[in-house]
């Protein structure tokens, strides 16, 4: 939970554009922020943990190919925790989903339908194949999507897509794209 | 423990067909032999030359003959032999559902191409005049224990060694491999005395397929002590017909069941038969079928 | 003539409501465990669920059958036997079974259940289904995909059974509920463990672009730099024999039999079956839309049939076997 500082400063220029465009959606300590939704929703909603299952103790991987950020999600219900790194950093993941950040984004909002998401080619699997299927599988019955689990409330998605737009734009011009 | 001979799987050529038999017959091993194109009516024209007299020679070689019925009969004819078949008097083995209305009670053997997978299925078939199963191959030893634990009355059959099937379609892979449909198929399986090959297309050997019939490329093989396979209550071995040596394949089963060799001794015999193909056990243990034997 | 019953897959309570929303005269659900054919990580009923969503179904008209339609495991039919014992005391209005164990199990103990023969059962021909029928008392058979329209009207006029039949999702190549292919590469398959290519044995490794779905030990298919790539179900694995390499089995393609419902309906099958309680919410809320305008409204039209095409595996559809023989 503590580190984000040393992180942020750890990171490369891009990186850092893309995370204070973040974190200036998610407020200065967006893992912090996230964890505590998270848990939240937990609460309101333990259905969705029971429906997972074993795979709530799975640690799931957003990594973004072009903006070099990583979300981690560990979906433990009223113990999970969300974290936000940058490319490289975050340790082992079980299951991971890379792509482009609007890939991932367009994925977390359940703008794509769930076969499509890997048809595609955008986005790429790897890892715990089972427990992306049981996520996939719970977020639908629970008629939630990735985003929800990462605790963005609702509101701050029109503002968190145009951060994410900024921070693509960014690393583009550092043509990491 | 009986060493049994089951039906030919693939499609040989007359000559071919009645020379093995032959040796059966007069120089082999085997208590009992199925016999039957189960897999493909098409081929019936060709085996009806000669399955006829080859079960003469066989009982007069001392040999039990059981007539196996149709794997999926679907047509007029194929459902018609289908019933003709359970209507035989004698030991029949059963293949599909579709036989066990016009066997009406009469003994029978409930073949591995069968769904019976437990004890309740196998108490009801009983009831129904099953003398015999032989365990679906997706059935480890231990299922097999506990059914005999259920059903200590029904003898049981064990697919000991051979390629085993996965797998049946109405559609002919033979054929389709070639551009062709089963209806023009030019009998195309007929090259393949144990199965075409069929690698993933890394080149991993994979599966072997028989006209409408798919099976493992792999061999599977028997390599569980004798005293595990008794005490599940295994009463007879089946070896499924391939074109290697199967009489010396015989002889070494009939030495295990004996108790005159361990296991590990019939590798040789079953490497004879299999040829490059690897050996697998992993469906009698409860794992993966694919997985070796002997390791 | 009575209408065709429109029954759509329910993979989870979400699901169940929205087909019914939609307009399904019924569903089909199983339970979280091994009982059922899409025994799938994160997807179906337990046991309360199941009650809830039998009750709200009931209050809109619509009803539940339970798909119990693995075979169950020797030394261990608890399970199957708790299955049938449980989905009828949440109310489900009928079983879908294929183990001639468990029909025996679920005959005795539930005389007047109703239940219906799974495609898992492999029943394809009269006898067959005679045999059910007799032995069991099942009031109606799902039938393998493979039968023509002719083949479909001669079973009728044999057999005093309700027939139903696949209208629209992904089909098995083989036998359904005689294939082995899944256990021979990972220990798991439809008939014991409800599951096919299971997700835990598929593993994705890209390099340099190309993408390769294994399962197992084995790779089943590689989709070139920007290629859609696909799941490594086995029947549709890229397999080489002799020089090629070819999708051996089928191409990905999916069934829909939209326009032969009125043909159907002449023939007097019964019910009508969409596939996929793994596919989610949106899926069955098209493709249920689809299907009921169809039926009520005499005809899809040009929006309903590019709704289901894009639901479609691969994007490529046929009507099956039921023209013509399929070989």
């Amino acid at each position: 939970m503590s580190g984000w500082r040393g992180q942020r400063k750890g990171m490369d220029g891009t990186a850092r554009r893309a995370f204070d465009a973040i974190v200036d959606v998610l407020g200065t300590a967006p893992g912090l922020v996230l964890t505590r939704a998270l848990r939240r929703m937990a609460r309101r909603r333990p259905d969705v943990f029971e429906r997972l299952g074993r795979y709530q103790n799975t640690l799931f991987a957003l990594d973004a190919v072009d903006v070099p950020l990583r979300f981690l999600l560990w979906p433990r219900g009223e113990h999970g925790a969300v974290r936000v790194f940058a490319r490289g950093a975050g340790g082992y993941a079980d299951a991971t989903v890379s792509g482009r950040l609007d890939a991932l984004l367009a994925m977390a909002l359940g703008r794509r339908d769930a076969d499509s998401e890997m048809f595609a080619r955008d986005l790429t699997i790897s890892g715990d194949t089972a427990a992306l299927v049981a996520l996939r599988n719970t977020l639908d019955a629970s008629d939630l999507d990735w985003i929800d689990l990462l605790g963005v409330p609702r509101p701050a998605i029109k503002p968190l897509e145009g951060a994410v737009a900024f921070a693509m734009q960014a690393a583009r011009a550092a043509g990491l794209h | 423990m009986e060493i049994t001979l089951g039906p030919l799987l693939f499609h040989w050529p007359e000559p071919v067909a009645r020379d093995f038999y032959a040796r059966v017959a007069d120089e082999s091993e085997f208590d009992r032999v199925y016999l039957g194109e189960i897999v493909c009516s098409k081929r019936w024209p060709f085996t009806d030359e000669w399955l006829a007299p080859v079960a003469e020679r066989l009982s007069r070689g001392g040999k039990a003959v059981v007539w196996s019925s149709p794997a999926m009969p679907s047509t007029p004819r194929e459902r018609r032999a289908c019933d003709a078949l359970a209507a035989r008097a004698g030991l029949v083995e059963i293949n599909d559902v579709a036989a066990f209305t016009a066997r009406a009670g009469r003994p029978f053997v409930a073949g591995p191409l069968l769904n019976i997978y437990n004890e309740l299925a196998a108490a009801r078939l009983a009831s129904r005049g099953c003398v015999r199963l032989c365990a679906n191959v997706e059935l480890s030893l231990d299922a097999v224990g506990a059914i005999h634990r259920a059903c200590p009355e029904l003898e049981l059959e064990l697919f000991a060694f051979g390629r085993t099937p996965l797998a049946i379609s109405a559609r002919c892979y033979h054929a389709r491999r070639h551009g062709l449909h089963k209806d023009g198929c030019k009998f195309l399986c007929a090259q393949d005395p144990d199965g075409m090959a069929a690698s993933t297309f890394e080149g991993q050997p994979f599966l072997a397929v028989n006209g409408v019939q798919t099976l493992s490329h792999a061999y599977q093989c028997l390599d569980t002590p004798r005293e595990a396979v008794a005490g599940a209550g295994v009463g007879a071995l089946r070896l499924s017909p391939h074109s290697g040596d199967m009489i010396a394949l015989a002889r070494a089963f009939r030495a295990y069941e004996r108790e005159k060799i361990g296991p590990d001794d019939l590798r040789h015999a079953a490497r004879e038969v299999a040829g490059a193909a690897s050996l697998a056990s992993g469906y009698l243990r409860g794992e993966a079928g694919v997985a070796a034997a002997f390791s | 003539m009575a209408a065709l019953e429109l029954v759509a897959p329910a993979g989870s309570p979400a699901m169940l409501r929205a087909a019914i929303e939609a307009g399904a005269d019924a569903v089909y659900c199983g339970l979280r465990d091994e009982t059922n054919a899409r025994n799938f990580p994160g997807l179906n009923f337990s046991p309360p669920e199941l009650r809830t969503a039998t009750d709200w179904a009931h209050a809109h008209g619509a009803k539940v059958f339970a798909a119990i339609n693995t075979y169950a495991h020797a030394g261990a039919v608890d399970a199957w036997r708790n299955a049938v014992d449980c989905t009828l005391d949440a109310g489900v209005d009928a079983l879908i079974l294929a183990d001639i164990g468990v029909l025996a199990y679920a005959r005795a103990a539930h005389p007047r259940a109703r239940l219906h023969l799974s495609v898992q059962a492999s029943a394809g021909t009269p006898e067959a289904i005679a045999f059910y029928v007799a032995e069991f008392g099942v009031k109606r058979v799902v039938l393998p995909r493979v039968l023509t329209l002719a083949e479909i009207t001669a079973l009728r006029a044999e057999v005093d059974v309700e027939i139903e039949v696949f209208a629209f999702g992904g089909m098995c190549v083989m036998a359904e509920g005689r294939c082995a292919l899944s256990s021979y590469v990972t220990g798991r398959s439809p008939n014991l463990c409800g599951v096919c290519s299971p997700a835990e044995a598929v593993s994705y490794i890209e390099r340099d672009g190309v993408l390769t779905a294994r399962l197992g030990a084995f790779a089943l298919d590689r989709f070139a730099p920007g290629e859609p790539a696909g799941y490594p179900t086995l029947c549709k694995a890229r397999l080489q024999c002799g020089e090629e390499s070819i999708h051996l089995f089928e191409e990905p393609v999916s069934l829909n039999a939209i326009d032969l419902l009125a043909d159907f309906q002449a023939i007097g099958v019964a019910a009508i079956k969409l596939e996929g309680r793994q596919r989610g919410t949106n899926y069955v809320a098209t493709i249920v839309r689809a299907f009921r305008e169809a039926l009520d409204g005499g005809g899809p039209s040009a929006a309903q049939r590019q709704a289901l095409s894009r639901l479609s595996e691969g994007g490529r559809q046929t009507d099956g076997a039921y023209r013509k023989q399929w070989r």
